[in-house]
């Protein structure tokens, strides 16, 4: 796609002269007015953005009976009663570690298979790269009910039902076209040359991989690492299809809490802060990556 | 590369991709022509899930729905993250910080955002939205069991969903545009709605279009949102046609394997028509760019 975006219209680039437009004090003027103008207008829709979430975060910690009564009360004594609860009462922390253990798993497995064929694909031209990763882009158009529907029928004969292996697997499976993607992209990026230097010092080729490729790749693999996890800390369709009890994941515990009468309310409220918070710090320190990722993999391929 | 060493590093993934990808994807087929519950062999019924399908009142309802949903909905949030996008990109600082708090919506759960944005809406839970219209109007709406209000509510908590995303990629393209041409453009005397119609828009063309593709097939597959957005589905209007075939594959009373199956390869036809075009442009890249 990207080459596409560049513009080829070198007529204008070499005929018009590069100017600095003058400046002068009204220009200056409206200038800062504009810019206080697109600070508003961010700091408005930021505030509309993460308001559900703020009012998530107020009737976590209202009183029981405040909670999500009608009207709304809007100023209250805070309390962690939710929180405690949601711990005493419920496997809450179980369905967490569920969902982090799986996101782990999915995060190493798909790492460990993927990387070699992205590899693999960015240096080995041809017809038989080229369909692969046409497949691979045709797999990521399967609806996931058309896969999920014999895979649940395929771990029940394995007695890997409501097991996190078994959710494993079919997140691992689900994630592998796209990391081959966006890992590919990342490879490709990296000069041939560098592996040949390698080669021609008397590394073999998966040897010239593992010592010299891998170490320069670090930020395609976190960014890898950081999609595949929240893909599978994300979904909903996936273990509410293949898990029960056992490896239930936190985002379906929470969907049928809500289903249910008031303290499982408020502790589905208090579920969605505890959840929300480690995410949320996620996105935000590891912003470059994950930014990196939704463009570059999303755009490309 | 050496044949040999292709084959160590696709092997695993290939073989992989086919037996938890691809031969998922046959069974689904077969069964899509079989009157099949779990654990039991299937028994031939020919088109027989197809025909059902197609003149089923319900299914036509989730196909209008779930089709509306995803041209509306890809059209909402293009032309309203691109908005963001250039808010952005204008902003002087802050502008990482910004990003992140922004892009929350879309890095938690979709069930777990779209509960919390229902939250806002009902009135049983002292929603917050209702109480607004009502001391404005002196009315309420009936957000989960009318079908226009319940659409309304989908497509905003789907919007709110993934904005995000689309501010993103649109910031990432608006930087990668070369400031000589808009420089040029300002001192040929377009204006700033100008420059964005006649030199940005028509730059960021391809990259448009295949967000847009990318978009109408995520809206398409729209299902997450709808568990705490639309408890009523069916009744309502909102049920998409995969919350149909989770309904009809899935609840616990009815396990018609064969009659969402034929729904999924239904749905994947229209998937693959929809992606074609792209995958063979991306086949002729590949094969020509190495």
């Amino acid at each position: 796609m990207s080459s596409q975006l560049t513009v080829t219209d070198d007529l204008i680039e070499s005929t018009t002269p590069v100017m600095q437009p003058p400046h002068n004090r009204a220009q200056g003027r409206r200038e800062r007015r504009t810019t206080l103008l697109v600070t508003g207008g961010l700091i408005l829709v930021t505030l509309a953005m993460v308001f559900p979430l703020i009012w998530t975060f107020m009737s976590a910690t209202k009183p029981l009976i405040d909670a999500f009564a009608s009207p709304p009360k809007v100023f209250y004594t805070p309390t962690i009663d939710a929180f405690r609860s949601l711990w005493l009462e419920t496997d809450f922390f179980r369905f967490v570690m569920n969902s982090v253990v799986v996101g782990a798993i999915s995060v190493v497995v798909t790492l460990l298979i993927g990387a070699p064929a992205a590899y693999a694909l960015s240096r080995f031209g041809g017809v038989t790269s080229a369909v692969i990763l046409a497949v691979a882009l045709l797999f990521r158009a399967i609806p996931g009910f058309a896969i999920m529907l014999p895979f649940y029928d395929l771990i029940t004969r394995f007695g890997l039902y409501d097991t996190r292996i078994g959710l494993s697997i079919a997140f691992i499976a689900l994630d592998m076209p796209f990391t081959i993607w966006l890992l590919r992209n990342f490879f490709a990026a990296i000069p041939n040359e560098l592996d040949e230097a390698a080669m021609i010092d008397g590394c073999t080729r998966w040897g010239a991989f593992r010592r010299i490729i891998m170490p320069v790749m670090g930020p395609g693999l976190v960014t890898a690492s950081i999609l595949t996890f929240l893909g599978a800390f994300q979904s909903y369709m996936l273990p509410a299809v293949l898990t029960d009890v056992d490896a239930q994941t936190a985002p379906v515990f929470l969907a049928a809490q809500v289903g249910q009468s008031l303290p499982q309310l408020q502790q589905a409220a208090a579920g969605i802060v505890l959840l929300t918070v480690p995410i949320v710090f996620v996105a935000l320190v590891a912003q470059r990556y994950l930014v990196a990722g939704l463009t570059n993999g999303s755009v490309k391929g | 590369m050496k044949r040999r060493d292709f084959v160590i590093g696709v092997g695993p993934s290939v073989i992989m991709m086919v037996a938890l990808l691809a031969v998922p994807l046959v069974y689904s087929i077969v069964w899509s022509f079989q009157s099949v519950q779990y654990g039991m062999p299937g028994e031939w019924i020919g088109l027989d899930n197809y025909t059902r399908v197609l003149t089923d009142q319900t299914f036509h309802t989730a196909v209008i729905f779930t089709v509306g949903f995803a041209l509306v909905h890809t059209g909402v949030v293009m032309a309203l993250g691109y908005g963001l996008a250039l808010l952005l990109h204008r902003a002087r600082r802050g502008k990482s910080m910004f990003l992140g708090i922004l892009l929350t919506p879309y890095v938690i759960p979709a069930v777990i955002g779209a509960t919390a944005f229902s939250w806002l809406f009902d009135d049983s839970f002292g929603g917050l939205v209702n109480v607004a219209i009502d001391s404005v109007t002196g009315q309420t709406v009936q957000w989960f069991t009318s079908t226009w209000p319940n659409r309304t509510l989908v497509l905003m908590a789907a919007t709110w969903a993934s904005l995000p995303f689309m501010m993103l990629v649109f910031l990432g393209a608006l930087k990668g545009i070369p400031g000589e041409q808009l420089e040029a453009a300002t001192i040929d005397g377009a204006n700033w709605w100008q420059r964005q119609w006649y030199v940005v828009i028509p730059m960021l063309g391809p990259m448009f279009r295949f967000l847009a593709l990318t978009s109408i097939m995520g809206g398409l597959g729209l299902f997450d949102a709808l568990i705490p957005l639309a408890p009523n589905a069916q009744a309502v209007g909102t049920q998409s046609v995969n919350l149909y075939v989770f309904q009809n594959a899935f609840a616990r009373d009815q396990q018609n394997l064969g009659l969402g199956s034929a729904v999924n390869i239904l749905m994947l036809l229209v998937m693959f028509t929809l992606i074609a075009p792209f995958v063979r442009q991306v086949y002729r890249e590949v094969k020509e760019g190495s």
